[in-house]
């Protein structure tokens, strides 16, 4: 025996620790404890019932209870640091009715039958921090890790979770995206960074990684994410989804090495979303109409092939693009083939003052010098002493091309379309 | 004599038998039940301690401040 277990044996309809009994308990503090269950307890809950004020949970392990490992109510200033709530019939944690300050850190919430977290109404909730902590639902695929589910109105505010695991569920974070949810049951202030939303392991089961309806100011930033397996989009908003910031995140296949998704746009649904702001991201409005489907008009940056670090720059118009290329160092008699047949203007610099300005034609195979000023450049390739930009026909490419005799630094600027 | 702001389940009032066969929910009851007013610390020793039947906190009017505090995890 290397702790402290309270071991409870009832069957029924019974919880373990119950804050009640003819009036509110305040400073409830619960530490160091293993509170195990009797498996084939129904309607139990490690603690249960209405708390008012400052209640402690730390490092308390509650597991394999009939109910919820932890089920509070109508409580404020409550603090769930270090526990295990693992292997519970319902939810790992359930905080139901009024109350605010909440804070959930570093807490396991794994293998719960309903969901890892859960905020129930009626709510009036406000100021709830979940940092850090696992709240993956392996064992039961369709149960959200963070769900909120509506049962009258209320408002939930001030929600932060971050550096958290929320893997390995259909529906990752579930903010009154089904059942009643009404106008009068509206999620504010509710931010999600720095999370893991994947749900590329999961092997059945439908639904969006986020689903939200009636939010405002939802802020979505630099989480990954994965479509899975039977999941088409990361995220899906349904009325009145206002204020929704959504950028930094990566929505992976899920398989080999972390690619964005085709489908990594979030999709809006229902009428009336104002306010939705996109960095760096595909979306889709569905509104009462034929879906739009557009890119974010700030600046997306690509990965492309390169000697070292390529990149594209949309400059805000998908037919207008800004590209770097060949950058790094050619060896004497090295070569680069551009990625692409572009049509446009290349600007090549290399160093001191060679710097030269070339026309590029497309798929005329041509190319026409512009200007050369230090005359270190030539559009013939195999030119002796020079550094030559040309058609290669083997290829089929633009090929850069270094005979000055010694290795040499380029980089390559092309405006094309 | 005053009461104690920290009691051992173990120890007087109930006195804890912390076997896991026993039914020890009245020892830990009672050791909740013995902190003063203003509430207090219930000290868990390293033990499996069988409840039957669920632990009552009381209400704030009856104990300010209530801890139950172990020693870690059980194993």
């Amino acid at each position: 025996m290397g702790g402290s277990e309270l071991y409870f044996t009832q069957t029924t309809n019974s919880d373990g620790v119950v804050a009640a009994g003819g009036g509110t308990p305040v400073d409830v503090d619960l530490r160091d404890l293993l509170l195990t269950g009797n498996l084939s307890a129904r309607d139990g809950f490690a603690l249960t019932n209405a708390l008012d004020g400052r209640v402690t949970l730390e490092r308390v392990h509650s597991v394999g209870w009939g109910g919820s490992g932890i089920k509070i109510d109508a409580a404020s200033h409550t603090l769930i640091r270090r526990c295990l709530c693992k292997a519970n019939s319902q939810h790992g944690i359930l905080l139901s009715g009024a109350g605010s300050v909440h804070q959930i850190l570093e807490t396991d919430c794994v293998g719960n039958t309903l969901g890892g977290l859960t905020v129930a109404g009626p709510v009036q909730l406000g100021s709830v921090i979940v940092r850090g902590g696992v709240y993956a639902q392996p064992n039961t695929i369709d149960a959200p890790a963070i769900s909120l589910d509506f049962v009258a109105n209320g408002c939930l505010d001030g929600v932060f979770v971050e550096h958290a695991r929320l893997t390995r569920n259909a529906h990752v974070i579930r903010l009154g995206a089904s059942g009643s949810a009404s106008l009068g049951q509206r999620v504010e202030a509710f931010s999600i960074r720095h999370c893991d939303l994947s749900g590329s392991d999961q092997t059945a089961g439908t639904g969006e990684l986020i689903s939200a309806r009636y939010v405002q100011s939802l802020e979505i930033a630099y989480n990954r994410l994965s479509p899975g397996q039977a999941v088409t989009r990361p995220a899906v908003f349904e009325d009145e989804a206002r204020d929704v910031r959504w950028y930094g995140n990566l929505v992976t296949t899920g398989t080999g090495r972390p690619s964005v998704a085709a489908n990594a746009r979030p999709t809006f649904r229902g009428s009336d979303s104002l306010g939705a702001h996109f960095f760096g991201m595909p979306f889709q409005v569905d509104v009462a109409g034929p879906a739009l489907v557009g890119q974010s008009t700030s600046a997306l940056y690509t990965p492309t092939r390169g000697l070292a670090t390529a990149w594209t720059d949309t400059l805000g118009n998908q037919n207008a693009r800004w590209l770097c290329e060949a950058t790094g160092t050619l060896l004497d008699n090295g070569t680069y083939d551009f990625t692409e047949k572009f049509s446009g203007l290349v600007f090549i610099a290399g160093t001191g003052h060679e710097v030269a300005i070339y026309v590029l034609q497309g798929t005329a195979n041509a190319v026409q010098e512009v200007s050369d000023p230090s005359g270190a450049f030539s559009p013939i390739l195999g030119t002796p002493g020079m550094c030559n930009l040309a058609y290669h026909a083997g290829t089929d490419k633009y090929r850069l091309e270094n005979k000055r005799g010694s290795p040499k630094a380029y980089q390559c600027w092309i405006m094309t379309r | 004599m005053a009461a104690v702001d920290c009691l051992n389940v173990k120890e007087s009032p109930g006195f804890a038998v912390g076997d896991g066969v026993a039914d020890d929910r009245a020892a830990i009851q009672a050791a909740i039940d013995g902190l003063p007013a203003r509430g207090g610390v219930v000290f868990f020793p390293s033990a499996r301690y069988k409840c039957a039947g669920s632990l009552t906190i009381p209400p704030d009017s009856v104990k300010r401040r209530v801890t139950l505090l172990g020693s870690g995890r059980g194993n």
